[in-house]
Order: structure tokens, then C-alpha cells, then sequence
């Protein structure tokens, strides 16, 4: 099943056609929530993957006493979950949508199935996974450095 | 580098004197309106200062620099004390701690004061690698539009001497208005280089030079040249040191350098200076000038930290900017080979060996 | 024919008015005729205290005044910021090269600010929403701290609101209240779309701008057209007290403002 909202999104731009119907099979749903909505909740089971695509979405932390801290927000584009990839599959930060936002909800079950069935499929896909970690890493370290406050 | 001297023609004249006639020369110089500074020999050692008169004390001694020392030997026939002591005229041209203005509030508006601008001055006895450097030092400090400069040639050399291969001595080059060359028994060669010198030289007496006593001067000063042991190649120094900023070298030389400013305060074009406004109580604001140098922590910094923090990238600093990035900002290199920064090194880091180190590091990349 | 010692000579003149930014920003109007460009810098005194340089904020044809935007982080900027109207400061400049304006003209511009870095540049974005017509599309991508942190807050939703520019802000650390961005400003990059024939203007923290010319590069940006305004200590502006040397570069003369052609080799040596 060839799903046009899939073949459209930034995250699989360059995807073969034959990948695209793998992960078509994989769509569990087309997700919307409303500003303030939970998205993901840390302890949680990582059983989805949701490419994002439109609006704004927060990934949180709480600690007592505290209001919980935005790390960093995602966008139309982005991929939002990695936890489903790794045993044991729990969430570890909050997800909030901060304005309107839509995604394509995908099965992480499925999702997992597939990568095992088809490695060159599997490849592509964590291929796609790991730019976005490393992007969303360097941009952390960034943060971290606080480089503002001097 | 081969000067040809014009004796005795026109305007220009040539005399032979001895130091006790060279009195007059500053008696000469003072009643033209100069305050005069030259050498004079100090606690054991030749420093510049104001003179009245010509500081005998220098005859038949003269400075023997070595890496990381300094002593003052006897030499017959020295007249102006030989290699180049700590001081060159830059701390003449801008004084170490110099005020720009003072101001004080008055109502809401700021009365400020200037200095008072100084008059001419004759540089007397000054060694040609100094008088280079005044060339240089010029580009950012220039001294007054009438400054006079005579500069004494060089018959002897220092260990850490390496004019010759900067190019800057041990004759004298451009920049100078009246040449004296020691050549023996206390005889100086005085000689002018331009009209303001002919113009003062027309009126000091002295026997006329012969071509002998001329050749004589000529031939110490080449031998001088010949009896140096230090060199930069300055062409290659300039390459290699811009293209070795991730050099071993530099570390190796942090490994010894205390990062004691001293290279900076001697060097003659060392130019570096930090701009400090103080109030006192009676609310008298003054903005100062000061003497700074690269080696000190506070030099790079930025809010946030410091810029150039390891000795290494200090002294990697310094001495590209001496024998390579002082190219690309003023055409010349920055270093002009009177050795000071080698000698008043406390441990005696020599730059033309580092300097050549990278270059062989180039060489067999 | 001024001495060198003269040319550190300020000029008294009064603070007109001054304006709170941020916590610890504070900008200050000051009468003064003297023209500048985009992208350079005056020496400020805070007399008895001492002298800074600071960019200049304010709009580069508005004749008469000068705009300083000054963050508090030492001894002179404590006193610079907690300046009056009516008091006096000393001031002496402009100095150092500004932003390439007449290549400006024309082009699709990418402007990248950082914290305080916005300043130096509200001189070029006031002086494109003075005149949309000359140039092309204009995105604005400016990070901060904290959104407590964001300077010329008024001005940021005025550009937004106009039709010849885009407005993006990010943070680094925001609380749930904060309904924007949180990350760093290259991320701003996407959703920008910045197009590969724009003219980039980077002012920031160095490590912001190294992340930030790395990014516009892979997006197909030329190095002679991405600029950045570099920071060294700048204690005299002319040259003179070679404080600010980066390499051959006296950065207060030759620079702040450099192409990233020349500024990558120069921000690639630590230390230099």
C-alpha cells in the first residue's frame, strides 16, 4: 500500500518506492492533537513512531518542585521516538504538542518485524534514524554549552 | 648589504673625531633645540637616557650578550658600548606608562586636559638594527616629525646578535641623519646621511676623513658582519611559520617559557600596549597608556575567558607575528635581529633556533 | 594632522534616552551626528571607570542619534548600563568594517543572530524594512538563552508581522509556558528554507556562528557570501594596542565583520 503523506514527508526524502510500501504496511493511524495534548509520557511502552507533520511539539522533563523543562522542541519533518528501537521499549522524556499537530502514526511491532525481515529495507530506515539522533545530538551538545551565558 | 658612502661632496661632509669632541656634537645638538638621549653605561649596564653630555664611562668597554645574560666586558676602542643593552628608543617614542588625558567632571560637562606635546629630539649613538626598528615601530608610534637619529655602525657584535640576516645591520641602512662608525683607538668616522645632518655636521669641527680612514670603518663593519653566528632566513621564517600553527615546537618551547613579558618589553618594535582610565578621589579621571605584552593571561581576554590561554599559543603568537604575520599587516617583518628578546630571556630561548626548527620541520614535511 | 595618543581622544556627548532590553541589556541613545554603517562599532567610556566597544544598534540614516545596546558583563558595561538620560558618556568612532550592504541589495538575506549578536545586527534589518523593495526575501533567525533572554522583543514582532520578512526565535531552556521554539538556532534552518543564493549574516557566539556557516555551507551557500562578525578583546579600535590580533587580522580595523572564506581558517586553529 503506497501512502502519498509517507512518500511526501522530509524524513524519507530519497526512500525507494518498494521501502515506501514496506513502511506504508507499518502506518497504524494519522494522528492529530490539540496544544497542551500528551504525546508520549516517559515509562511509557514505545509501541509507535510518529512522523511529525505539522506543528510543535515539546520534549519534556519534570522533576519535583519544578515545572517540567522543555530540552527541545520538534517540528513538521522531524521524527518523534526512538525509544520503540531498543529493548525495553519505554519512553524516556515527555512529549506535549505545543500548537496543532498531525502525524503519521506508525507500529513499532511492525516496524521492528520489518527491519529483521528486510536488511537492506532495515538499513535505509536506520540509516534515516541515526542522521536524525546525530542532528538531534549535536544540537544538544550545543545546548549544553550554554554558549549565551558568557 | 653593501652601503656606498658619499664622502665630502657638496653639503655633505666626512671628519674623523674622538670622544671627547663628540661633547660638541651634543652641545651642537642641544643648541639646535634637541634634547638629546644616547648611551650611557648605568648599574653595569648600557641603557639610553637623557645626556648633557657624552658619558666617557662607555669608553673601552662594551655589552656582551648571551642567551639568558648580559655582561659588560672591556673591549679597547669601543666607543658607544657595543651590542645593543635592554633599552632601544621605543621606550622613548611611547614611554612605558604614558597619559593620554585627564578629565574631570564639571557640571554636565567633562573638562579634559591633554599632555603637552614634547619637542625634538637626536637619538645619539643609536645602533642601526634600533634604527630599523624605529622604521618599524613608526608604522603604529611615530616620534616627532623632527627627530633626529644618528646612528652609530656596529664593529662588534653580540653573541645573540642576527642583524645581518634581517637585513637591518651591522651598517647603517635608511633612517638616519648622521652615521658614526667606531674604527679604532677611540676614532669615530662621522659622516652625514641626509640635509638636516649635513646641516648640523657643517658646523662641528674635526679633521676631514681620508679614504683610508673611511676604508678602515668600512672593513670593520664587514667583518663585524662576518663574525655573527645567528640567522633567520626572514623568507623562509615568514612561510614556515605561518603554515606550523599545530607544531611541536611551540609546545616544546612552553615547556621553558615562563611567559615573563620580557622578550616584549626589550624588543625595539614590540608595540603592544593596554589602555587603563583611573579616577582619584578628587575625581580627576586620567586615561593612561601602558606597556603590554602578549605573554600575559589578561591580553586575549574576551567576557567569558581568555582567548590565547596555553604558554604555547602565546609564544606561537609572538613569534609569528615578529617573522610572519607582521608581513602580511605592515610589508616588513616585525624582528630586526638585535637579539634583546634572546638575552633577556631568563632561560635564554632563542628565537632564531626556534625559528629555524620550523623551518626544517617544513622543510622535511 | 592628529598624534596617535589624540586618536584617543572621546567625545563628551549627552545620553538621550535609554531602554531596557533584557535583565541584564540595557540600550542607550546618544545625540550624536556622526555617520556610521551597519555592522560597526564605537569605543564607549563610562568616565573614571573605563571604555568598551559596543555595536552600534540603531538605524544607520537616522541622523542625529546613535543606539548602543550593551549587556552587562564587567566593570564598564555595569556602569554603561546603569546610565541615566542626561548624563554624559564619551564616545569616539565608528570603527571597523561593517556588513557588505551594497551586495545586500537585491540578494535574499539569511540573518543569523545569537543572544546579544542581534544587536549588530538591527542597524541591517531596519534598514531593510526601511526599504523592502531593494531587497529580496529576508529570514531572521535569532536564538537566545532563556525567552526572558530575547532582545528588541517589540522590534521582533513588528518584522514578523510585515510582509518582507520572516521572524524565527528559539531557545535553549524554556519552561511549559514558552508556546516557541527549544533548540538551537541552526534547527531554524529548515523550516526557513533558506534559499542557496542568499547572503548570510552571522553574529553570536563563535561557536554558534561556526555550527551556524557549517550548516549554510551543506545547504549550498557560497564562503564569500556568508559573514560573520568576529569578537576579540578591542581595546584601543585603531589598531594600536594589538589586543585583538587573530592571526594576520587586526580584528577592530580589518574586521569585525569577514567573510566565512577568511574567518574559517582563522576560527580553525584553537588559540590563534
Amino acid at each position: 500500500m503506497r501512502d502519498a503523506a509517507l512518500a511526501d514527508h522530509a524524513f524519507l526524502v530519497g526512500f525507494e518506492e518498494e521501502h515506501l510500501e514496506k513502511l506504508g504496511a507499518c502506518v497504524a493511524a494519522q494522528s492529530m492533537w490539540r496544544p497542551g495534548e500528551s504525546i508520549l509520557l516517559r515509562g511509557g511502552v514505545a509501541d509507535v513512531c510518529h512522523l511529525l507533520v505539522e506543528g510543535t511539539v515539546a520534549i519534556e522533563i519534570r522533576s519535583p518542585g519544578t515545572a517540567p523543562q522543555i530540552i527541545q522542541t520538534l517540528q513538521g519533518g522531524d521524527v518523534l521516538g526512538w525509544s520503540w528501537l531498543f529493548e525495553p521499549h519505554l519512553w524516556t522524556f515527555d512529549a506535549r504538542a505545543v500548537s496543532d499537530t498531525s502525524a503519521i502514526t506508525l507500529d513499532a511491532a511492525l516496524l521492528r518485524s520489518a527491519i529483521e525481515d528486510d536488511p537492506v529495507f532495515g538499513a535505509q530506515l536506520l540509516k534515516r534514524m541515526t542522521k536524525a539522533i546525530v542532528n538531534r545530538l549535536k544540537a544538544t551538545r550545543l545546548q549544553v554549552l550554554d554558549v549565551y551565558n558568557h | 648589504m653593501d652601503l656606498t658612502y658619499v664622502v665630502a661632496m657638496g653639503s655633505e661632509r666626512s671628519l674623523v673625531v674622538r670622544p671627547p669632541k663628540l661633547n660638541s656634537l651634543v652641545e651642537l645638538l642641544t643648541s639646535h633645540g634637541y634634547s638629546v638621549v644616547g648611551p650611557i653605561l648605568r648599574d653595569g649596564v648600557v641603557v639610553l637616557d637623557f645626556i648633557e653630555k657624552f658619558d666617557e664611562a662607555l669608553i673601552g668597554v662594551e655589552s656582551a650578550p648571551r642567551p639568558g645574560e648580559y655582561r659588560l666586558e672591556e673591549h679597547k676602542g669601543a666607543v658607544f658600548g657595543g651590542p645593543v643593552g635592554p633599552m632601544s628608543m621605543k621606550r622613548w617614542i611611547n614611554p612605558p606608562n604614558r597619559i593620554a588625558w585627564s578629565a574631570r567632571p564639571e557640571g554636565d560637562q567633562v573638562h579634559v586636559d591633554t599632555p603637552k606635546p614634547r619637542g625634538p629630539r637626536a637619538y645619539l649613538g643609536i645602533r642601526p638594527c634600533d634604527v630599523a626598528a624605529r622604521t618599524i615601530f613608526g608604522e603604529v608610534w611615530p616620534g616627532h616629525p623632527d627627530d633626529l637619529v644618528i646612528v652609530a655602525e656596529c664593529t662588534s657584535v653580540g653573541e645573540t646578535c642576527f642583524c645581518s640576516s634581517m637585513g637591518t645591520g651591522p651598517a647603517a641602512g635608511e633612517g638616519a641623519d648622521i652615521v658614526l662608525t667606531e674604527f679604532g683607538e677611540g676614532s669615530v668616522l662621522v659622516r652625514s646621511r641626509s640635509d638636516r645632518g649635513a646641516v648640523l655636521l657643517a658646523r662641528m669641527n674635526g679633521a676631514a676623513a681620508t679614504e683610508d680612514e673611511i676604508e678602515s670603518a668600512r672593513s670593520r663593519v664587514a667583518a663585524a658582519a662576518e663574525s655573527m653566528v645567528r640567522s633567520i632566513d626572514s623568507e623562509a621564517a615568514r612561510e614556515a611559520l605561518a603554515s606550523m600553527p599545530d607544531s611541536a615546537v611551540w609546545d616544546s618551547v612552553a615547556q621553558r617559557c615562563l611567559a615573563c613579558a620580557n622578550c616584549t618589553m626589550v624588543c625595539p618594535t614590540c608595540f603592544c600596549t593596554s589602555i587603563n582610565d583611573t579616577a582619584d578621589l578628587d575625581g580627576v579621571v586620567q586615561r593612561t597608556i601602558r606597556w603590554d605584552s602578549c605573554f600575559t593571561p589578561g591580553f586575549s581576554e574576551i567576557h567569558g575567558g581568555v582567548h590565547r590561554d596555553s604558554v604555547a599559543a602565546r609564544y606561537r603568537h609572538w613569534a609569528s607575528h615578529k617573522l610572519s604575520t607582521w608581513w602580511d599587516q605592515f610589508g616588513t617583518a616585525g624582528c630586526v635581529g638585535c637579539g634583546r628578546c634572546i638575552t633577556w630571556c631568563p632561560v635564554g630561548i632563542d628565537i632564531t633556533e626556534e625559528a629555524n626548527r620550523i623551518i626544517k620541520e617544513v622543510a622535511h614535511a | 594632522m592628529s598624534t596617535t595618543i589624540e586618536r584617543l581622544a572621546a567625545t563628551w556627548t549627552r545620553v538621550a534616552a535609554t531602554r531596557r532590553e533584557t535583565a541584564d541589556t540595557v540600550t542607550l541613545t546618544i545625540e550624536s551626528d556622526q555617520p556610521f554603517r551597519p555592522g560597526q562599532f564605537d569605543m564607549l567610556t563610562a568616565l573614571g571607570v573605563g571604555e568598551c566597544p559596543v555595536s552600534h544598534s540603531g538605524h544607520p540614516r537616522i541622523a542625529g542619534v546613535h543606539e548602543h545596546t550593551i549587556r552587562r558583563v564587567g566593570a564598564v558595561t555595569n556602569a554603561l548600563t546603569a546610565i541615566k538620560p542626561g548624563d554624559t558618556v564619551g564616545i569616539r568612532g565608528p570603527y571597523g568594517r561593517g556588513w557588505p550592504m551594497e551586495d545586500l541589495v537585491g540578494s535574499d538575506i539569511v540573518v543569523i543572530a545569537g543572544g546579544i549578536g542581534l544587536a549588530p545586527l538591527r542597524p541591517v534589518i531596519l534598514a531593510l524594512e526601511s526599504d523592502p523593495g531593494s531587497y529580496g526575501r529576508a529570514a531572521l533567525l535569532v536564538g537566545a538563552r532563556t525567552p526572558e533572554d530575547i532582545q528588541f522583543t517589540s522590534d521582533l514582532d513588528r518584522w514578523n508581522a510585515s510582509s518582507a520578512m520572516d521572524v524565527f526565535v528559539t531557545v535553549d531552556r524554556a519552561d511549559e509556558t514558552w508556546v516557541g521554539s527549544v533548540g538551537v538556532v541552526t534547527r531554524l534552518l529548515d523550516p526557513a528554507a533558506i534559499n542557496p543564493e542568499s547572503i548570510a549574516l552571522l553574529c553570536g557566539p563563535e561557536i554558534m556562528m561556526r555550527f551556524a556557516a557549517t550548516d549554510l555551507l551543506a545547504l549550498g551557500l557560497d564562503p564569500d557570501r556568508i559573514y560573520v562578525s568576529l569578537e576579540r578583546n578591542m581595546e584601543c579600535g585603531i589598531g594600536l594596542c594589538g589586543h585583538c590580533q587573530l592571526g594576520p587580522m587586526f580584528v577592530c580595523w580589518q574586521g569585525p565583520v569577514v567573510p566565512w572564506s577568511v574567518a574559517a581558517d582563522l576560527m580553525r586553529v584553537p588559540e590563534l
